[in-house]
């Protein structure tokens, strides 16, 4: 089926407003550790946690604790939450 | 077209032999082998097909070495490529589907610019690779098994939430799969821009370009059985009926098992092209 031009997208119903009540994170965050749960596919939630390295024009950039670095777009957040840092090893 | 780059494009595009490894497949090769079939055949013999690849390849380079060496992905590759774009009266052109105009224009199809992201991003090491939404084609930045953000590089590598990218399938008639979303095979993305040259080239003064674009796809190592019958009915459309009536009648007998009707209506459009032999 050949290409053609691109629909202009439509007006989201109400059912994404509710999934960002539990979005509790914002770019004042950047800096503190987080963890968001994103929208991969159709049927994949993907989990992230790590530091919110920064947050600008709809991507948030997260450092993982093995140090890899992994963007997200905001549009794609489910979840977000600030998290405590881990406890100190003995 | 000449011979040589026919020979060529074979290599290319079965250089992921049989395990069909997709990353032994080289798409910018593809991409300008193809584009030297519409050009006239003085235009391409001899050095002519060596200095249409050499500037394509040229091309990618520069801009791969353009890229910045820090910063996050999308935007490393969106500083040196975001002036590449797209517009509906593209869909007309059929330079949209070639990627040295794509090149020089920087306007395209959003398989090529998507195409062009590609390439680029694997020169200079940024990890992309080419999404087929239905309807739309579009760049994933990142880990496709993990984190990863999609880009529309038709919109200058705008970000592409899920959700849009699902509303653009929606827009199409389809439903957003997750298999939509892996990583597209460089077959199948030439197999998908040969498509779009075939549908631009219905009108009698673009048949020609209706011939090469089914003759490229029957060389692929896969494709859809019914490409046998677009040819048939191309070779008509450029007049050669004796050509077209044969092919259409081996078709009818290769399908005649599982698909009667389609086998029936090959004879017919092989009998009325035999017909206008008188």
């Amino acid at each position: 089926m050949p290409d053609h031009p691109p629909q202009r997208p439509t007006a989201r119903p109400t059912a994404r407003s509710a999934a960002l009540l539990v979005v509790r994170i914002t770019p004042s965050d950047v800096g503190r550790r987080v963890s968001v749960r994103l929208r991969h596919d159709a049927t994949t939630l993907t989990d992230v946690v790590g530091q919110l390295l920064a947050w600008d024009d709809g991507v948030l950039t997260l450092e993982r604790r093995d140090g890899s670095r992994v963007e997200v777009a905001e549009g794609d957040l489910v979840a977000g939450k600030v998290v405590p840092e881990p406890p100190a090893r003995p | 077209m000449s011979r040589a780059s026919r020979d060529r494009f074979a290599e290319v595009v079965r250089a992921g032999g049989a395990a069909g490894d997709p990353d032994d497949v080289r798409l910018d090769l593809a991409l300008l082998l193809l584009s030297a079939e519409a050009l006239p055949d003085d235009r391409v013999a001899g050095t002519g097909l060596d200095a249409l690849l050499a500037r394509g390849l040229a091309d990618l380079d520069a801009l791969a070495e353009a890229v910045p060496g820090e910063g996050r992905d999308d935007l490393r590759l969106r500083t040196v490529l975001g002036a590449f774009a797209g517009a509906a009266t593209d869909y007309e052109r059929l330079e949209s589907s070639l990627l040295p105009d794509v090149l020089r224009d920087r306007r395209g199809l959003p398989i090529l610019l998507s195409s062009v992201w590609t390439e680029v991003a694997r020169r200079a090491g940024v990890p992309a690779y080419g999404v087929g939404l239905p309807g739309h084609f579009v760049v994933g930045v990142g880990d496709p098994d993990g984190v990863r953000v999609l880009v529309d590089p038709w919109a200058g590598g705008r970000l592409l939430p899920y959700d849009r990218a699902r509303d653009i399938a929606a827009g199409s008639g389809r439903s957003l799969r997750p298999e939509h979303l892996r990583p597209h095979d460089p077959i199948d993305t030439i197999d998908r821009v040969l498509g779009n040259i075939r549908a631009w080239a219905t009108t009698p003064e673009r048949a020609r370009h209706r011939v090469w674009a089914a003759e490229l796809g029957l060389m692929l190592p896969r494709h859809d059985l019914g490409l046998r019958r677009e040819y048939g009915e191309a070779l008509i459309a450029v007049g050669r009926y004796v050509d077209a009536a044969r092919l259409l009648e081996e078709y009818a007998d290769l399908v005649a098992g599982p698909m009667p009707l389609e086998a029936e209506h090959a004879r017919r459009i092989a009998r009325q092209a035999r017909s206008r032999l008188n």
